[in-house]
């Protein structure tokens, strides 16, 4: 059969590249970057040359599987995708009686996406009537979307091919590809003269060809960005006229970052004061400067008001929406399909996070909490989609000893993993190239629409995602809600507004112009004020802090010195390489490049403990141990470890999420620590 | 020697793409792609920042010479997310060493370079961006 290429969006994370997928005889023979797609300009990562691996993998689940043994037992039933809708939908209906929806819990995870694919479990737990859809938010994106939300109304994305700086902050976009593969765009601006800075503990590959690396103490972010409006505002280095026309609560945000003194904050940071001043005023005096932080903001306790004190750094400097600046989104004018008013006002999610409810973001944790404690009240099945909570959970074995509870789990997956392990009904999902989609990226959140084709058919008897919710809706009795047959119909309806078609989609992606200050016509997007707010009455009104503060980590040198007699080391991750959170260890072109769980140790700290090179070694936290190897680099600081994370799928001995503590939170997100915690490592 | 596979190792990032969109385009396992980054790390601390990443390429690279057929480049070039790797004929060399010091050749080709493995090609010369580069 002759070779057909499908242009469509890679989903192998959650950066959706564009990509060109070569198809023969029904199978991916090959995947090759998109030239026109403006961020990767044709280039790819190993995770997208790696697609047909995980496509076709042997491992994968070909059809619905039914639990005949003890839980966990690993004994299945094949069974028939009509029978396993009729298991599911009973017991839901079953639940319902007798508990309330509020019983029913969904956990949707990264891998089928948050475009047209969220909104379909939304509908349906709308229509249902529980609030308890939960999500990895809480440690991955929606602490930073809450923060712009609350500060200038949505988050931004950095335009590196016009900036004049470039700051990096805790992020790593060469393995970690939030919003597309751009490092191509970071390199071109270094070589054009662009300052870069890189705030990052460990020596990632950015750090290392930055013109200042900002070695932070870990945990410490907060205070470094308060300490720079500090200066920023007293040596009047902001920009005054856009703080004056554009801005609410600057005498208040300069009163309150008058203790933030760069004596103060280098003793915190653990950074010399000349390089805290070098830092901000080149971040200040070049401008304009795009400023990036990434997820290890997310995975703090302190998570939302880090991410609000960046968000007011790019305020106060001007850089807001304007050429090589943070850019407001250009984006298409899209559809709802999830019926929030169809949703009983009366019933109260699991856990009281109103801010994260709102975005149906709820984290996972509060709903595990709920299923231990039954409280506030029980909750007895969940519906896993595209996620793996058994081991990407902080303190995954309370998650483990949740899910083993439920009187219903289902888990629709690619893979069996240690998730499905628990489940009653395992589902076979599609994957992404086997299914159409209007993805977050680029579609639904850039400038450029490309929409995700089905490149195959789904492999086995697998589903799209789409379908399991359309066909779940009808047994439930929701016929009239769920009346499409197709995903495409779905989608025409999404872009309906903005007068597009899927079918003018395929055809060629569109790309919106860029435009600028787009504040000056219509404000700031969905602020009261229409202004940038830097003190946040909306917070307040929620009874959260309107002004962001530093908050030393609840696990730490300072806060708990308590501990350092046996943990004396802090822990935190090592920057992603070729995997996303716990999925890809079974591709073999990839695991070939990252083999192994691995914890990085300073020479210094190896030297006392006797550690060499590649010694299996046992790292210990007050919560538990692990088995893995180390590696010695100087390339972590002294006292400081690194642990590459997520291997708790196909290594369960290395599950980092053991050594993670789930009580302290976020009280906004009830964002975990998941990379910040104290630990000790010795030979094994 | 015509034409020459380099890196600017100023931009090498060392996200390995390359070292997989080789093994795709031969369709081999692990172990057998042509082209594998290797990490240099001081250990001195003040030289902390000199971190380097370096593409080596095996001798079993053939510079995808079914690819250029089609006046495409070479699996790790369009790979590539920084455009480190290059693929040019030599009489480009001056120029591109002229603007950057960093760059080292990672493997030189005849002219009439064999093709890939599992592919034949009639002749590189009907390949007018080579034939062209070779005139320069």
């Amino acid at each position: 059969m002759k070779e057909r290429i499908v242009r469509t969006v890679c989903r192998m994370c959650q950066a959706g590249c564009g990509i060109q997928v070569h198809v023969e005889d029904g199978r991916i023979v090959k995947v090759c970057g998109l030239a026109e797609d403006p961020r990767t300009r044709g280039a790819l990562c190993p995770k997208g040359f790696a697609a047909a691996q995980l496509v076709h993998s042997p491992d994968r689940l070909q059809y619905p599987l039914k639990r005949v043994g003890e839980r966990g037992a690993g004994k299945w039933q094949r069974i028939t995708w009509d029978e396993a809708l009729h298991f599911i939908a009973s017991r839901l209906k079953e639940i319902k009686g007798s508990d309330g929806a509020e019983a029913i819990s969904v956990f949707k995870g990264q891998a089928p996406d948050w475009g047209d694919s969220f909104q379909y479990p939304q509908r349906f737990m709308n229509l249902l009537g529980s609030p308890n859809l939960c999500t990895p938010g809480s440690v991955c994106h929606y602490p930073r979307v809450l923060a712009a939300a609350f500060t200038y109304g949505v988050k931004t994305s950095p335009d590196y091919q016009n900036a004049r700086c470039i700051v990096l902050w805790a992020t790593n976009p060469t393995g970690a590809n939030e919003g597309g593969l751009r490092i191509g765009h970071i390199i071109d601006a270094r070589e054009r003269g662009a300052k870069l800075i890189v705030v990052n503990p460990i020596l990632t590959d950015l750090a290392a060809k930055a013109d200042i690396w900002v070695r932070i103490r870990p945990g410490t972010d907060c205070a470094l960005a308060l300490g720079m409006l500090n200066v920023i505002i007293n040596e009047n280095l902001y920009d005054r006229e856009f703080v004056d026309t554009w801005t609410f609560g600057f005498d208040q945000l300069k009163r309150h970052v008058q203790q933030y003194l760069p004596k103060t904050v280098s003793n915190i940071t653990g950074l010399e004061a000349k390089t805290i001043q070098e830092m901000l005023r080149t971040y200040a005096e070049h401008r304009p400067a795009c400023l990036y932080d990434g997820n290890a903001i997310d995975q703090r306790v302190n998570s939302v008001q880090t991410a609000r004190a960046i968000c007011i750094l790019r305020a106060v400097t001007g850089n807001l929406d304007v050429l090589g600046g943070d850019l407001l989104p250009d984006t298409l004018n899209f559809g709802d399909l999830r019926l929030a008013e169809r949703m009983p006002k009366a019933v109260k999610p699991a856990g009281d996070y109103p801010l994260m409810f709102q975005h149906r973001q709820l984290p996972l944790l509060s709903v595990i909490d709920a299923i231990l404690t039954e409280k506030p009240y029980p909750v007895k099945a969940m519906i896993v989609q595209g996620g793996n909570p058994a081991v990407v959970m902080a303190k995954s074995d309370g998650t483990r000893e949740a899910l083993a509870k439920l009187d219903l789990l289902a888990v629709m997956d690619l893979f069996m993993t240690r998730t499905a392990q628990l489940a009653d009904v395992v589902l076979p999902a599609a994957s992404s190239f086997e299914r159409a989609g209007l993805t977050a990226y680029p579609a639904m959140r850039s400038n450029f629409v490309l929409v995700q084709q089905k490149a195959i058919e789904p492999v086995g008897e697998s589903w799209p995602d789409w379908r399991f919710w359309f066909e779940l809706g009808k047994r439930m009795g929701y016929r009239e809600e769920f009346l499409w047959e197709d995903v495409e119909e779905t989608i025409d309806e999404l872009l309906a507004p903005s007068g597009m078609t899927f079918a003018k989609l395929k055809e060629k992606p569109v790309v919106l112009p860029r435009q600028y200050k787009k504040f000056e016509k219509k404000g700031f997007p969905s602020m009261t004020s229409g202004k940038v707010e830097l003190y946040a009455d909306a917070l307040s009104k929620w009874g959260y802090q309107p002004l962001p503060s530093y908050v030393e980590p609840p696990e730490s040198p300072v806060s708990t010195p308590e501990l350092l007699a046996n943990y004396p080391l802090t822990a935190i991750c090592w920057p992603r390489s070729v995997y996303v959170h716990s999925q890809h260890r079974n591709l073999p072109w990839l695991r070939e490049i990252d083999p192994e769980p691995l914890v990085r140790v300073h020479p210094d700290d190896a030297d006392q403990r006797a550690i060499r090179d590649g010694d299996e070694v046992v790292a210990r936290s007050p919560r538990g141990s692990i088995r893995l190897k180390a590696r010695i680099t100087r390339r972590v600081p002294p006292r400081v470890v690194a642990f590459t994370w997520g291997w708790g799928e196909s290594v369960p001995e290395a599950n980092l999420n053991t050594l993670t503590d789930s009580l302290s939170r976020d009280p906004i997100t009830g964002s975990t620590a998941n990379n910040l915690f104290l630990c000790e490592v010795q030979k094994a | 020697m015509e034409h020459i596979l380099y890196a600017d190792i100023d931009r090498c990032v060392g996200c390995h793409a390359c070292e997989i969109a080789c093994r795709q385009e031969y369709n081999v396992p692990s172990g057998e792609g042509c082209i594998t980054i290797v990490t240099l790390e001081s250990q001195e601390d003040a030289e902390l920042q000199n971190l380097y990443f370096i593409p080596v390429v095996s001798g079993r690279c053939t510079g995808c010479g079914h690819l250029l057929e089609t006046a495409a480049e070479p699996a790790c070039v369009s790979a590539c997310p920084t455009k480190c790797i290059q693929y040019a004929h030599v009489s480009a060399l001056p120029w591109a060493l002229s603007q950057k010091k960093s760059l080292i050749i990672l493997r030189t080709y005849p002219w009439d370079n064999p093709p890939g493995r599992g592919y034949t090609i009639t002749s590189l010369a009907s390949n007018t961006k080579s034939t062209s580069r070779r005139q320069q």
